[in-house]
């Protein structure tokens, strides 16, 4: 069970850390994706645009390597909940976008696709989160 | 240490702060040292109505444009490539991509139906895609004095519900 829970996380490290790379490179082009969405007011789209890929990136370090991995595991969850939302709000208001989950190109819209995808990884990081809770306890 | 001595976990609060601390601290350190730094607190929208009227160009939002659509005299000009265009567009809009401004713009622009004295409200991407202000600026310059461009961009214009056509 412990090998099982050990390549889960590993695996939701991986998946974090490669949707943070084009975030990073391009900001601006990710800031434009925020601002996309209409959520994120026009003066914070700047900070977010620079601060979330850094969060996926510590997040993505700390499940590979199992520090704070009830934190990590929980902001993961957190924070693929956060997308979907705003996936759904943007899909909800019909605003044509792209994604911004793991490529700042313009090949990722928002689609069916892009809501089984994220919808697959919640289910993964809510695995792993309470996966690591249980080994937090029984520790 | 003695056998089946309990492991010191921190508690989930302070490991939420120091993962925050650190991604906090990391983009700051990216942001810096980066060749053009994203400002941290920026109003797009503000940007870029200033950037056009350094310009000179006179600047319109989406909702304005929208209820300009179908004035007499009044033609969306689209400055992306025909590539985006022909997927979705600004229903009625005409398109001239931003390219064809090193080119023989004036004739380009007849050629698709744009007069002297018609108002061209030229939009592009986003609200910070620089195409609509470019053209906008060579069409000034090339002979047609009513021009305005559309800082919201097509994004904001299909966001505020305005009608399109194409593939949406």
């Amino acid at each position: 069970m412990r090998v099982v829970y050990f390549l889960l996380r590993v695996a939701l490290g991986g998946i974090f850390l490669a949707a943070a790379w084009d975030k990073i490179v391009d900001p601006l082009a990710f800031a434009k994706i925020i601002r996309n969405y209409q959520i994120v007011p026009d003066m914070l789209v700047g900070g977010v645009a620079q601060v979330l890929p850094w969060i996926e990136v510590v997040v993505g370090m700390c499940l590979i390597t199992g520090l704070f991995a009830r934190g990590a595991s929980f902001s993961a969850t957190l924070m693929m909940a956060v997308f979907l939302s705003a996936m759904a709000w943007a899909w909800h208001k019909g605003i044509s976008t792209q994604c911004g989950c793991f490529t700042t190109k313009a090949d990722d819209a928002i689609s069916v696709r892009t809501f089984i995808r994220d919808g697959s990884i919640l289910a993964l990081a809510l695995l792993v989160t309470t996966g690591s809770f249980l080994g937090a306890r029984r520790a | 240490m003695a056998h089946g001595a309990a492991r010191h976990w921190p508690p989930l609060w302070l490991e939420l702060i120091l993962i925050a601390a650190l991604a906090g601290g990391l983009s700051v350190a990216m942001n810096y040292v980066r060749p053009e730094p994203l400002p941290w607190v920026a109003d797009f929208a503000a940007e870029a109505r200033r950037e056009a009227l350094r310009k000179g160009l006179e600047t319109i939002d989406v909702y304005g444009a929208i209820s300009l659509r179908g004035r007499p005299g009044v033609i969306f000009v689209d400055a992306r490539t025909s590539g985006e265009f022909a997927l979705s567009r600004v229903a009625g809009a005409k398109n001239l991509p931003q390219e064809a401004i090193y080119g023989d713009l004036a004739e380009a622009a007849q050629a698709i139906g744009l007069g002297v004295e018609d108002r061209l409200v030229v939009y592009c991407g986003d609200i910070l895609c620089d195409k609509s202000k470019e053209l906008a600026e060579a069409l000034r310059t090339a002979g047609f004095p009513y021009v305005t461009v559309v800082t919201d961009g097509f994004d904001g214009w299909v966001a505020a519900g305005g009608p399109t056509e194409g593939g949406i």
